[in-house]
């Protein structure tokens, strides 16, 4: 794809040419323009920054958890209690604080940082961009579902105002509608989740029709980069399945309110039911948030071996596959609740959609074949996808085996598989695009070095914190526990010394963006030679709106061997030599 | 023995408790077959993506090399390779699940029942286990944990239920743990390794954990006792999940006769109470005076509690009867709604109520 600039531009450019961020005047009149604006570029950057600070908090949650378990609870003679961080009035009290941490932790991670975390900064940002549009199909829509993020998560923080909660992220019933039952507090957490889901049906409703509809002239379904396939496909998911958690949260307050009896067996209800219809959302929400991460790697691989991706349909198809399969394997949360004849169809399930991952990754080291690979920060993040996602994926086939799982099941091999998959997939993911879209989105370049030695602590901190816990799970120790045996003592506190690494690494990222912001070097138009639509503004920063002329596409996202990068200087990225006429291009 | 076997009982030594019944070994062995297949599947994919790294790295502006941008029979052989191994994994996982849930005609039966946080366990017999031990999480004196014995190299079923909410009965060493529910009844069976266990000699312990010195021979006193597992709760059930523990103690079959028929006798009404509160009540209420998720039940007797949805009330039988049977009625000011009812026999109310005048100094020695 990427473009001829449509026609000779002999017309003024005048205000057009402004960089989207340029300020529309005083310092009050910028502010207005950004919460008024229906500018997807604007809408994803504030995104961002609003995940961001989500993601901060929610790590300050997990840095308090990791702490409790540096030590398990002692006693000393006259019941004094030791090595308990989170205090409270007791024994009971500490623990009771920290299950209510915990589950803030998880709260916030998933509904307000990992599914929203790339479709809504990075898929906003970059879809209408990269298809040659000049906005999403819903602009106001889109701003929208911005607010009704913030509004959710203001539920969400009333809740821990008022004392927090303490039935994990998964609201389990009946336990979740019987804590704290005197008190509203659960009522607002949940109510907020509810909230937030219709944030996420709004963008995935607008990233689906935005696809449909918006293409550039020339740009056919398999012309589009796999960034746009993954978000495809994940909008898909939060489309259809994010109702089905909706109603199930509505219930739920229903039961705790006014004792409709849905779930808790002691008002006529069946607490498995929650568990299906929870999943029945959630398991499809997982490739919510891994589809977006894989979206990114697909475009950093590309990017930074200078390669096209080796199986292109095969990638592409697999995103489809896997947000298809995703609706029909819920079922495998539930093997030690369900009957023997719904375990054995869920497992089978299971493996069938390992596949498609699988496939995915295979097809990314193919493509670093014969490539050009350069190891700027964003690829060191993609092979880190690679070596945290495999090693995610392959203990995803312990979890799928039935007889297995009956003993790793609520064990912390959940706990180190599902960070492998979520941190170490999306969120590395999600740190390698940032940093491959910095420039892009505010114009200056990030500081290399530093960045590749956050990179260095975030990776090896990653694998210190979450790998025992695959260790500690195997032989036995239960997950949502505040207090352990000495037996485990070893692996928890190396995992705490990780997330001390994990923390530093975050930090010094933090440090180089305010740095770019303040004093980064000024980005040219296209730093890594990329061939996508974003990268072929004659600035550093898109324009208002996006283009010119509507761009038309003449060659794939990732033509590396035969088109020139747009913006750049000639043999800036060196191409391999023509084809000899006549001959077939693969 | 050959390396690559001494390697596989290494590897398993590092990543899985000792196998403790039948069920485990077969699942081991599954677990052991997903470890090989992963590493070797993990060391391929990084060695390929290294040596890609470091042969084809942008070494002085160096161009990519044209390639196949794909190739059909690899990517089928990659995508059905991987499925074929996923099939053998997949039916070897559900016949060791069927292995562990289909329990044998004429299995010994125990019912236990979870609860806000404990386990109440019942023989066959209808007698309940006669010790209890400190798993070592959890303040000492409070935190008392049935010891269920089962007769070893005989099948025991499980039957597990729950009072309030969900709990999961885990036992790390059978590799197998299932949900206990509120509203239905589940079930899991096993049957351990060794069927006639050796004993190993104890000391005893006294509650600060000095050993006890028998006074006579000035010696440490010790106890025989049999190799034991541990048992979790595995379903996140709220403040004292993580103390819900239990130990499961495979025995010979007589010992485990004798066991299952002991009949404790108390001399009196409040030394039966103690036996219920250690069951059933320690984890949220002192006796000591000390805080908890509950109120503590020090010098209570007779005295005036504040409530916050109910008016003064005195603390008399029909206080504490009605407190166990209906706990949401009278809530204590500074607490939550957290305990659901209890379901007791009438002379185990009459023994709580003996604790609770005793622990007021109320009722004799």
């Amino acid at each position: 794809m990427s473009t001829i600039e449509s026609l000779p531009t002999g017309h003024a450019h005048d205000h057009h040419d402004a960089s989207y961020l340029t300020p529309k005047g005083g310092f009050w009149t910028t502010i207005i323009d950004w919460a008024t604006t229906v500018d997807h570029k604007k809408i994803g950057v504030m995104y961002l920054v609003a995940i961001l600070v989500m993601f901060f908090l929610g790590g300050v949650a997990a840095l308090a958890v990791r702490m409790e378990l540096f030590a398990p609870t002692a006693f000393e003679a006259g019941g004094v209690i030791k090595n308990q961080v989170l205090t409270g009035d007791g024994l009971a009290g500490g623990y009771q604080n920290y299950n209510r941490v915990m589950t803030l932790h998880g709260l916030i991670m998933v509904f307000l940082v990992i599914v929203p975390s790339v479709p809504a900064s990075l898929g906003n940002f970059l879809l209408p961009l990269m298809i040659g549009a000049k906005d999403v199909a819903f602009p106001r829509l889109n701003l929208a579902s911005w607010y009704i993020y913030l509004f959710g998560s203001m539920f969400a923080i009333l809740a821990v105002l008022l004392g927090g909660v303490d039935t994990g992220w998964t609201f389990y019933t009946p336990y979740s509608t019987t804590t704290d039952a005197e008190y509203w507090r659960v009522v607002w957490m949940v109510l907020g989740a509810f909230i937030l889901g219709f944030s996420s049906i709004f963008t995935g409703l607008n990233f689906v029709v935005t696809v449909h509809k918006l293409r550039a002239p020339g740009m056919g379904w398999f012309d589009m980069p796999l960034f746009v396939w993954g978000i495809y496909g994940a909008a898909v998911i939060q489309v259809l399945a994010t109702p089905v958690v909706g109603i199930t949260l509505l219930l739920m307050i229903f039961e705790r309110l006014f004792r409709v009896g849905v779930f808790d067996p002691a008002l006529g209800g069946d607490p498995v039911l929650f568990q299906h219809f929870f999943w029945f959302y959630s398991h499809p929400v997982v490739y919510v948030m891994i589809l977006p991460g894989m979206a990114i790697m697909s475009e950093l691989i590309a990017v930074f071996s200078r390669k096209k991706i080796f199986g292109y349909r095969a990638v592409a198809f697999s995103s489809l596959a896997i947000a298809g399969i995703s609706f029909i394997v819920w079922g495998h949360h539930l093997f030690t609740s369900q009957g023997p004849v719904g375990a054995a169809v869920f497992s089978a399930l299971t493996f069938l959609v390992a596949i498609p991952s699988a496939v995915k990754v295979f097809n990314w080291i193919a493509t670093l074949y014969k490539g050009s690979i350069d190891l700027k920060t964003p690829m060191l993040y993609a092979l880190s996808f690679l070596f945290l996602f495999s090693i995610g994926g392959l203990t995803g086939i312990y979890l799928g085996a039935l007889s297995v799982d009956l003993q790793l099941h609520d064990t912390y091999f959940i706990v180190a598989h599902f960070h492998y998959v979520m941190m170490g997939g999306t969120i590395i993911a999600f740190v390698g695009g940032i940093h491959m879209w910095w420039p892009k989105m505010f114009g200056r370049m990030y500081n290399e070095f530093w960045a590749r030695i956050g990179w260095a602590f975030v990776f090896v901190g990653f694998n210190v914190t979450f790998f025992p816990q695959f260790i500690m799970g195997s032989q036995g120790m239960p997950r949502r526990y505040a207090d352990y045996v000495d037996e485990f003592t070893i692996y928890h506190v190396i995992s705490t010394v990780g997330s001390w690494l994990l923390l530093v690494g975050f930090l010094i990222h933090l440090f180089v963006f305010l740095h770019s912001l303040v004093a980064g070097k000024k980005a040219p138009p296209n730093p890594w030679g990329a061939l996508t639509l974003e990268w072929t503004h004659t600035g550093p920063t898109p324009i208002e709106h996006n283009f010119h002329h509507e761009p038309v596409v003449t060659h794939g996202p990732y033509d590396y061997d035969d088109v020139p990068p747009p913006q750049t200087r000639p043999g800036e990225f060196p191409m391999p030599d023509p084809l000899p006429e006549g001959a077939e291009r693969h | 023995m050959t390396s690559p076997v001494l390697a596989q009982q290494w590897l398993q030594d590092q990543l899985l408790t000792e196998p403790g019944s039948t069920g485990a070994a077969t699942t081991d062995g599954l677990f052991m077959f997903i470890t090989w297949i992963s590493i070797v599947s993990f060391v391929l994919l990084m060695g390929a993506m290294t040596w890609f790294v470091i042969r084809y790295r942008r070494a002085g502006g160096r161009a990519p090399i044209r390639s196949a941008s794909h190739n059909t029979p690899l990517e089928l052989t990659w995508s059905i390779g991987p499925l074929l191994i996923l099939v053998v994994v997949f039916f070897w996982g559900f016949h060791g699940y069927v292995e562990k849930m289909s329990a044998p005609a004429g299995s010994e039966e125990i019912v236990i029942r979870g609860f806000k946080w404990g386990w109440d366990v019942t023989y066959d017999s209808g007698k309940q286990p006669s010790e209890l031990a400190y798993p070592g999480v959890g303040a000492p004196d409070q935190n008392m944990v049935p010891v269920i014995k089962v007769p070893a190299g005989r099948p025991v079923r499980l039957r597990l239920y729950s009072s309030d909410v969900i709990h999961s009965f885990f036992i790390p060493d059978f590799r197998v743990k299932r949900d206990v529910m509120p509203n239905r009844y589940t079930s899991f069976w096993f049957e351990t390794l060794e069927d006639n266990p050796e004993p190993e000699v104890i000391p005893i312990l006294d509650e600060t954990g000095a050993p006890v010195i028998d006074p006579d021979t000035q010696q440490p006193m010790t106890k025989l006792q049999y190799p034991r597992h541990v048992v979790y709760c595995a379903e996140y059930c709220g403040d004292s999940h993580s103390q819900m523990m239990a130990f499961i103690e495979p025995v010979p079959e007589e010992v485990f006769q004798e066991e299952k028929y002991m009949v404790t006798v108390f001399p009196t009404k409040w030394e039966f109470g103690e036996y219920i509160w250690q069951r059933q009540c320690s984890t949220c209420h002192s006796v000591d005076g000390s805080g908890g998720t509950g109120p503590t039940w020090k010098d209570i007797w007779g005295k005036t509690h504040k409530f916050s949805n109910a008016p003064d009330t005195v603390v008399d039988e029909n206080y504490i009867r009605e407190s166990i049977i209906y706990p949401q009625v009278k809530l204590r000011e500074g607490y939550g709604s957290d305990m659901n009812s209890f379901v007791l026999t009438e002379e185990e109310f009459e023994g709580i109520i003996a604790y609770i005048k005793y622990l007021s100094g109320e009722e004799p020695e």
